[in-house]
């Protein structure tokens, strides 16, 4: 066998497939297509925040309760801070905490979900109905709960919203876990000895993260929506930082004489949430299926 | 005779796909006449199952007439509505499937599925129906038919299911009955019973049947005629007699030839060289000609017809009928056996490599926190011995549910023993696979059943291959690559395959991957789970053949655990046969194929479908189905479906060995009696 090709051997750890080819066969599906350009679109401005105005977010002036108009598309709040501006600005905020949150939970959620659903027995009955009674309770509840506790403040908040999440993501990584934990390929390592560490992330987490993935869109879209619930009630990120909930309660009062102050932040957090919605619905088609 | 009831005139089916058009029907033409049963076969994706379906028009959304008529009784179907098709389905165009237990409404009772078959064409009133029914019930062998009509779909088993599912095809007297692989899914001896019923059938109606399957020995049993269909044509029609006697197309010639004779003997299987055409890439010429042994220039030039090669026999090929005709191509060269390693401790036999001593599998039972309850095990298995040598094959044989897999698996450790002793090389490893040593791990290995599920998707060839070499850490990095190379060669698979991820490859790759992957480690015992059972003949033929050729070369011995008595009389030099938990009869494979038998394994051979029309043999049918493994009966556990059941000391005490020597039967018929049973076969 002296004749084999002596490029072979680093060509035996390449690997041809990856996360991008699911997002090549996002473009036949036009939802998932519409969210993933949603989302695009969101991180590309918030990237260029800065750039995209002449003003800063927490910037004064007196211009007070000025109608969208050319200088200011958006209008202006009753400090005279530019509305556009912090729209864009609120952007930051909320992907640093939604990003956050959902990380934090995709990791603790899939940590417990992946080791309930491997090892079974009496350790998932246990996690299971502690997941089971921490879901029971609606996530805002337990959130102001703990947030009254600890006080307000971004980290408190990505902490929260994290832990609400883990059930949720627990559970989705369990029942996963279940479907794959049994198939030959995981029999053939227990057989071959492997440790049950290697076998949870090298042969069943690999086969998970498809419908992890779906989840954690699913999860980044309800994070939109809790730290802008949070942030309404007062009880996330504080004053002057830029943030659409906080945003939207500043503008209760004055709904009748200034609705853009409410409208372009609650539209904002509408189409990011329904970005990552879509992208969630075409990322669960393409990766799903076969064909 | 009267005109076809079916006539199909150059049928076009093409699937849209994503990628490519697949090209599922090319050009099909065939008849079906009153009172026949025309076979339908071929191997998974000639486009079987797509003619079924179109005729039935129930084709994929993404299917597509793209040509030719299907003719009903003089009636075009295709220009049919599906309202107007109403009318036809059930009453003029039945169809019995695969699965009995997808094709039935779990939430009805079975008797009013069948019933409403005749309700809705108005054929007679309910009273009347339901007398039908069981009349119908009665002629598909189902006992106590007024009692089972109100059962509902999971109360029964799946023979009786599929009794079910043909009384419901016939309640409307179709003149034309699909049916569609109905026996693919059944035990054989559960098998043998239905295909009884559909001879039966065939003699008193006159109806025609086209019956589509994958496995000529069915076909050789219930068939009339037959069509052969390969990459979407058919390429070869004839008699059945004058099919097993002759094939005039070098396709059908090589597949029969792939089957292990049920006759035969050890050595190698004639193999299909590649693999299928793909259908969204049909080749220029004949669509064989990318594995025909007979091609020549012209084969790549044009596609031949389906042509007269016989009386009423056609094939599709330039040289038909090729019985004259010597082959062109060189035959494939033999791969694989090359031992991997360098040092294999010499000679075959003598060394006893695994010892089973009253092996027993529990599953479940016990006591319970609840006094006084006490729930019973499942006696999966339940006191087995055996003994294999190095290099030696023993096969397992029997129905599902009898044991084979759950003693596989307590051998290799994925389950614990209840009791028993498992001697591996002299030493005991009666436990579970998270304790034993690391020699032994790498010592015994194991190949699955599934293709689909056996390699994990995330990974590539070279990766599945190479893990248990980085693993036991007994080469250095540098050399892991060249060893895989050298593993995919010996499975007969060229090294640009490591790169690949498994849902690249076809089933029968995946499976030499798996082969690769448990040889990695040079085991001196590897267990086979029904390795070949869900591949198709002609691969299963090159799976069969590497296995042997492995054998040879590694010295391995094989644990080979399957249903089918052909395979396994091809694969090992000692047969167990199991029904519910226990070994009933051990012996050296020719002396289970002929007379003293078990009267379980004589039942066996007798159902084995046989690719062979000619072959006379007994009629042994079982009844019932297997008990529940909860509660075996008492004394011998066949004594409920033994037809040679001698009284009521099967009853009572186990059974006592009938035989001598290395030949082992447990049953309490005298040994002289079991000699001069009749053999169940013969030419």
């Amino acid at each position: 066998m002296s004749q084999e090709n002596p490029n072979l051997a680093p060509n035996l750890w390449e690997r041809t497939k990856n996360g991008l080819s699911y997002i090549v066969r996002l473009r036949r599906k036009p939802l998932g297509l519409a969210g993933l350009i949603i989302i695009l679109a969101w991180v590309i401005i918030s990237i260029f925040a800065p750039f995209l105005t002449p003003y800063g977010p927490t910037d004064f002036s007196s211009d007070r309760f000025q109608g969208p108009s050319l200088t200011h598309p958006f209008g202006t709040d009753r400090w005279g801070r530019d509305v556009f501006t912090r729209v864009v600005a609120g952007s930051r905020t909320a992907f640093s905490l939604a990003l956050s949150a959902t990380f934090l939970g995709l990791v603790g959620g899939t940590l417990l979900g992946l080791s309930a659903g491997y090892f079974g027995g009496w350790a998932e009955e246990v996690l299971g109905r502690a997941m089971d009674i921490l879901m029971s309770f609606p996530a805002l509840l337990i959130a102001m709960f703990v947030l009254g506790v600890l006080g307000p403040g971004t980290i408190n908040v990505i902490i929260v919203i994290g832990i609400a999440h883990i059930p949720r993501i627990g559970r989705v990584a369990r029942s996963a876990t279940l479907q794959v934990k049994n198939q030959e390929f995981v029999e053939a390592a227990r057989v071959r000895g492997e440790s049950n560490l290697y076998i949870m992330v090298s042969e069943i987490l690999p086969n998970i993260l498809d419908t992890l993935g779906v989840e954690a869109a699913i999860r980044f879209a309800y994070s939109i929506f809790l730290s802008a619930s949070l942030g309404f009630l007062g009880l996330g990120v504080q004053p002057p930082t830029p943030d659409w909930g906080l945003m939207i309660s500043e503008s209760r009062n004055y709904l009748q004489t200034a609705p853009w102050l409410a409208i372009f932040p609650a539209l904002a957090i509408a189409s990011l949430v329904l970005g990552a919605n879509f992208l969630a619905e075409g990322l669960e088609e393409v990766t799903g299926g076969e064909r | 005779m009267a005109g076809p009831i079916l006539e199909i005139v150059d049928l076009e089916v093409v699937y849209r796909t994503d990628r490519a058009d697949v090209r599922a029907l090319n050009n099909v033409n065939l008849k079906v006449f009153p009172g026949e049963v025309r076979g339908v076969v071929g191997e998974s994706g000639c486009g079987k199952s797509t003619l079924a379906f179109t005729i039935m028009k129930y084709l994929d959304p993404n299917g597509e007439i793209t040509g030719g008529q299907i003719i009903f009784n003089g009636e075009d179907l295709e220009e049919k509505t599906n309202a107007e098709m109403e009318e036809v389905w059930g009453r003029h165009l039945g169809m019995i499937y695969q699965d009995p237990t997808a094709s039935l409404n779990p939430s009805l009772p079975v008797g009013e599925q069948v019933i409403e078959v005749a309700t809705a064409h108005d054929l007679a009133t309910r009273k009347e129906a339901r007398k039908g029914t069981i009349e119908l019930f009665d002629r598909v062998h189902i006992r106590d038919p007024e009692d089972i009509i109100n059962r509902y779909p999971h109360e029964l088993s799946g023979g009786m299911r599929q009794r079910v599912g043909i009384a419901a095809g016939l309640m409307g007297k179709p003149e034309l009955l699909i049916m569609d692989e109905p026996t693919t899914n059944l035990d054989v001896t559960t098998e043998a019973r239905i295909l009884d019923i559909v001879e039966e059938l065939k003699d008193e109606l006159n109806s025609a049947f086209l019956y589509i399957t994958h496995d000529l020995g069915v076909i050789a049993r219930v068939g009339d005629a037959v069509e052969v269909m390969y990459a979407g044509q058919i390429v070869e029609e004839s008699s059945i007699d004058d099919l097993f006697a002759k094939q005039h197309h070098p396709y059908t010639k090589l597949l029969l030839r792939s089957i292990p004779d049920p006759e035969g003997r050890k050595g190698s299987l004639q193999e299909v060289p590649g693999s299928m055409v793909d259908l969204t890439d049909l080749p220029a010429g004949c669509n064989f000609n990318t594995r025909c042994p007979y091609r020549k220039e012209v084969c790549f030039e044009e596609d031949p017809d389906l042509e007269e090669t016989g009386e009423g026999h056609r094939a599709r090929c330039h040289f038909a009928p090729i019985t004259n005709a010597t082959p062109t191509a060189e035959e494939e060269t033999r791969r694989g056996g090359q031992p991997v390693w360098e040092e294999t401790p010499g000679g075959k036999g003598g060394v006893p490599i695994l010892e089973v001593k009253d092996l027993k599998k529990y599953f479940g039972g016990g006591g319970s926190w609840l006094p006084g309850v006490e729930s019973q095990p499942v006696r999966a298995v339940s006191g087995v011995d055996l003994t294999l040598e190095k290099g030696q094959t023993i096969g397992i044989v029997g129905e599902s549910g009898c044991g084979k897999t759950t003693l596989a698996r307590t051998i290799i450790g994925l389950n614990e023993a209840t009791e028993g002793l498992i001697h591996f090389n002299g030493e005991e490893i009666n436990r579970s696979v998270s304790r034993r040593s690391r020699e032994t791990l790498k010592r015994i290995q194991i190949v699955f059943q599934d293709p689909r599920s056996t390699l994990n998707p995330k990974r590539t060839v070279g990766q599945a291959i190479a893990r248990p070499l980085v693993m036991h850490g007994d080469f250095t990095s540098e050399e892991i690559p060249q060893k895989t190379v050298d593993l995919l060669r010996a499975v007969g698979l060229t090294p640009g395959l490591a790169v690949r991820f498994p849902d690249q490859l076809s089933g029968g790759q995946k499976q030499r991957v798996a082969v690769a992957r448990a040889f990695a480690t040079n085991p001196a015992l590897v267990l086979h789970d029904e390795p070949t059972s869900s591949l198709d003949v002609s691969v299963q033929a090159t799976i069969l053949n590497l296995l042997l050729d492995l054998q040879d070369g590694w010295e391995t011995s094989y644990l080979f655990i399957s249903h089918d008595l052909s395979v396994v009389r091809h694969i090992s030099d000692y047969i167990a046969v199991m029904y519910l938990g226990h070994v009933v009869e051990f012996g050296a494979t020719e002396d289970i194929f002929q007379p003293p038998y078990h009267p379980y394994t004589e039942a066996l051979l007798s159902a084995i479908p046989v690719p062979d029309p000619r072959l006379e043999r007994k009629r042994i049918r079982l009844t019932g189905s297997v008990p529940s493994a909860v509660n075996p009966p008492s004394g011998c556990v066949f004594h409920t479906r033994c037809p040679r059941k001698v009284g009521e000391v099967c009853e009572r005490e186990a059974p006592p060995n009938r035989s001598e020597g290395d030949h082992k039967i447990l049953c309490h018929i005298p040994k002289e009696e079991l000699n001069e049973v009749e053999p169940v076969l013969s030419a």
